[in-house]
Order: structure tokens, then C-alpha cells, then sequence
């Protein structure tokens, strides 16, 4: 019988895109009549684990005290061996997409003897195939693969998805030992950026700020306004590549896929890349200076207005509405 | 792809030895798949770290920057080694002089078919036997913006404030 797996880091937990990842998993595994299996890497809280049963016909956990501190060739090796030990029978192995996922799953494919996908919003099976769909030349086009070997490692644009649903009855939880070589490259040290709030790609609204605000110190003024409206704050590629705010602020193509409530988009243009990394977000909103922008043919409702002009009487407004 | 630019790397090493680091982009522009990096290491079965944006040699191997979703996190990597880089403020191309243009074709140029690879297969020449394209179109989701009217900047603000504040409220 042919099977899906969801791989998940155990240090990420069941957060809400190992969630979409799972939801992708069992509406795949119920169209072959197949089981959805959970393959852990490294120690897991209870919750994650008891959520993850609660979803999976099987979970598989890779416990490893070394897991817990990620390392991409140990988790690499940990993916593989509990590939195995879940009975090996996938016709697809499923990531999220964080960075770690994202890293481990050509190398995991390679290894499996399968195909891999990165970033798909959608899959399906055709016969002995998953059909996987995404994006192309930078947000202008949507590409639909056909992933000719098994199994198929794709990571998901997973938010994206809806959450799997729980089952009558928890699936079997099984703890393996891994036998791991020591990393070759080993990460000796994270700055783990200061981050007040959730993470961007969990936040329900998000104000961003592009190369139209010139600088880093209009940020500051950004952060008034998210404030005011509980809002996390992100940045186009153009603010984060010229240094006026962190890397890991940046939503598009080669940034975070987010998809939030509410985005307010101030003086970002819309680049395909960047409608590419916010597309998904339910009400878009834009401030800019052009009324032919591409934002303003992706947003819901804006202001073809300076910032500066904008900004502070927009949050004097909220401030008072939420006061 | 992964094997053929294992196959010409072997084939470049056979005289001095492996690279200390194979260097690969995050991803292409256009189909933005990101996967020869991953899959090039496994070929040559060497470690690698993604989204690298800054290598520097330093206590017998080389210490790696790379980007996260958490952050900026420091590698220690021993060569070989690959990494696919990623961009930042720093490692922007730059404008090379005309002397060094000039001087460039001067540089030996080396050609090598598949077959100098032992690479000439059905297999390979079919392209690639991972996947294939099965369609690709173009999406229609323009949608209609409304834009905040009103004869004043206080007013035009205040309805966009009122469109801001309703959808803010309706998450709770």
C-alpha cells in the first residue's frame, strides 16, 4: 500500500504550517487510499506530539538529544533513517517551508532516489505522478510539475493549506534511535534576530515598508502605526538588501510567504517577487505615492498619498478607535 | 543538471585536488526552483549549508554567515564543502574595470561535451528525468482596489483608517 509522510522538525512543534502540511497530507493520502504518517526530527513537546497523533495514522519520532540543536547534516540522515523506519512505502514526503525544511528536502529526495519540489501551493496525485503547482518568473506565471519518481519531496508554501483534520482515533507513536555521524559543517551560533510579538509568518496583520520610504528611520514610524493595530512589521527585498532593516524582515520570493488578515503595504511597489511572498494575505492594503504601482492591482482598498503625509494621521486615527 | 556539474567539477579536480568550496545561487530567476544546490552536494557527497551570505577563512576551516527564518546563524564547515548563497547588502556584483574585461579573454576557457563526461545517455539528453513541466500559465487575479476619496488629506486618511480599523476588528 502506498503511503504520505509529513516530515517536521520536533523543535518547530505543530505550529500552524506544520498544521497546512499535514492538511495537505491527508487530503493527499485519502485520494490514493493510503495512510498519513508523521516522521519526527528530534525531541518534540507532548502537545506536538499528542497534536500530531491526534492527525497521523502513525508518528514516528526520531528523539535524538542531538536533533534538538538542528543540524543540517544529522537531520538529513534522521529524515532518511525514519523514512525507513516508517515502512519506506511514500509516494510523497511532504516539508513545511522553513529554512531548515527547505534546505534538507532536494538533499532528501536525492538520497530516496525520488523527485523534489520546492514551494507548491497545491499537489495532487495522477497515477503513479504528484502533480505539483507553484509559481514561476517571479510571480508572474503558475507552473504545474510533474514529479515522475517516488518518492515525490516537495516543501509546501504550507499556510497555505488547511489544517489536517483529527481522526476518530490517535495514530501509534513509535520512538526510533538514529545513528547519526557527527555534522561536517556544524552551526556553531544563532543571533537569533530580536523579535517582540509572533513570528511574521504566524501574524495575523502585517505593515510593511518598501524602498519608497528612502531610509531606516521611517521604519520607526511604521512601528507607531503597527503598533497601534497589533500589527508585526516587514519589509520588501530592496529595504532589506540596503540594510535599513534585518534580512529576516523580508516577505517575498526569496523572503518569508506570509498570509495574514491584513497587509498594509507602504511605499512597495509590488514587484511580482514581492506580490509573490504576500499573495496569499486576505485583505491587502497599500500606501503609494503612484496610482499605476502594481500594488494598487492587488489590494483591496488604499491611498494614493505620500507616507509621510499618511502615516502619523493614520495612527493618531487608530489609536484612538482601538483606545 | 546536479550530475552533469558533479561530473565537470570531478573532471576539474582530477588535476589539483577537490575545491575547498563549491558556491551555487539560492535559486534562478526565472524558474526559482532552488534545488541544484541541494542536489549538486549529494552528487559529490559533500556537506553543505543553504542561504550562506558571507564565507571567511579563519581556525583551519572557514566560517559561514548564513540567513534564517530566526536569524543570522555562524557555521564552522571543513573543506569541501558546497553552499548556496543568498543575497545581501554586501555581495552585490560589481562593475568590473575595461582592462579586467580586456584581460578576461585572455583567461583559458575550457569546453567540455557530455560525452568528455561520460554523460552522453539517453537519460540525460531527455533532460531532466526528476520532473518536467506539465503547464504553465498565466494567473488572472488582478482585483478592483478602492482608493480613499474625499476632498481633503484628513478625510481621504480617515477612510482608510475606518477600512483599516473594521478588518483589524474583525480578527478580535
Amino acid at each position: 500500500m502506498a503511503n504520505v509522510a509529513v516530515c517536521v522538525l520536533g523543535s518547530l512543534g505543530y505550529d500552524r504550517a506544520a498544521q497546512g502540511a499535514a492538511g495537505a497530507g491527508r487530503a493527499l493520502a485519502e485520494s490514493i487510499g493510503g495512510e498519513l504518517h508523521a516522521l519526527v526530527i528530534g525531541p518534540a513537546s507532548d502537545d506536538a506530539v499528542a497534536a500530531l497523533a491526534a492527525v497521523a495514522d502513525r508518528v514516528v519520532i526520531g528523539a535524538n538529544e542531538a536533533l534538538g540543536d538542528y543540524q543540517p547534516e544529522q537531520a538529513l540522515q534522521a529524515a532518511q533513517q525514519l523514512h525507513a523506519a516508517g515502512g519506506g512505502d511514500y509516494v510523497a514526503v511532504l516539508l513545511s517551508n522553513d529554512t531548515y525544511s527547505q534546505e534538507i528536502a532536494p538533499r532528501l529526495a536525492h538520497r530516496l532516489g525520488g523527485s523534489s519540489m520546492a514551494d507548491a501551493a497545491a499537489i495532487r496525485a495522477d497515477g503513479d505522478h504528484l502533480l505539483a503547482q507553484r509559481t514561476a518568473y517571479g510571480g508572474k506565471a503558475i507552473s504545474i510539475y510533474r514529479l515522475k519518481k517516488q518518492p515525490a519531496v516537495v516543501w509546501l508554501r504550507a499556510r497555505g493549506f488547511e489544517p489536517a483534520p483529527e481522526q476518530p482515533s490517535p495514530g501509534d507513536v513509535t520512538n526510533v534511535d538514529l545513528a547519526l555521524d557527527p555534522p561536517r559543517i556544524r552551526i556553531t551560533g544563532r543571533e537569533v534576530a530580536a523579535q517582540e510579538g509572533v513570528r511574521l509568518e504566524d501574524a495575523p496583520v502585517i505593515v510593511s515598508g518598501g524602498r519608497g520610504l528612502g531610509g531606516p528611520e521611517p521604519f520607526q514610524e511604521l512601528k507607531k502605526l503597527a503598533d497601534a493595530i497589533g500589527a508585526e512589521q516587514g519589509a520588501s527585498r530592496a529595504a532589506c538588501d540596503a540594510g535599513w532593516v534585518p534580512p529576516n524582515w523580508q516577505v517575498g520570493q526569496t523572503g518569508k510567504k506570509v498570509a495574514p488578515e491584513l497587509y498594509i503595504a507602504i511605499a512597495i511597489s509590488g514587484a511580482s517577487q514581492h506580490l509573490l511572498g504576500m499573495g496569499d494575505s486576505k485583505v491587502v492594503a497599500a500606501i503609494n505615492t503612484d496610482a499605476d504601482a502594481p500594488i494598487f492591482k492587488h489590494c483591496s482598498f488604499g491611498i494614493v498619498e505620500d507616507y509621510k503625509q499618511v502615516v502619523p494621521l493614520l495612527t493618531e486615527k487608530l489609536q484612538a478607535m482601538a483606545g | 543538471m546536479g550530475r552533469v556539474l558533479a561530473a565537470a567539477i570531478r573532471r576539474l579536480e582530477q588535476d589539483g585536488g577537490p575545491f575547498d568550496a563549491v558556491l551555487v545561487g539560492r535559486e534562478s530567476g526565472d524558474w526559482g526552483v532552488g534545488q541544484t544546490g541541494g542536489l549538486l552536494a549529494e552528487e559529490l557527497g559533500r556537506p553543505a549549508l543553504g542561504f550562506v551570505e558571507s564565507l571567511q577563512p579563519g581556525n583551519g576551516g572557514v566560517t559561514l554567515r548564513r540567513q534564517t527564518d530566526v536569524g543570522i546563524e555562524v557555521a564552522e564547515a571543513e573543506s569541501p564543502f558546497l553552499v548556496t548563497i543568498t543575497n545581501n547588502e554586501d555581495n552585490v556584483p560589481r562593475i568590473p574595470k575595461t582592462r579586467d574585461v580586456m584581460m578576461s579573454y585572455r583567461k583559458p576557457l575550457q569546453k567540455l561535451s557530455l560525452a568528455d563526461l561520460e554523460l552522453d545517455s539517453e537519460e540525460i539528453r531527455a533532460g531532466s528525468s526528476i520532473f518536467e513541466v506539465e503547464e504553465i500559465f498565466i494567473p488572472a487575479d488582478e482585483v478592483e482596489c478602492e482608493l480613499a476619496e474625499g476632498d481633503t488629506l484628513e478625510e481621504r486618511v480617515d477612510q482608510l483608517a475606518k477600512r483599516i480599523h473594521e478588518v483589524v476588528a474583525s480578527i478580535g
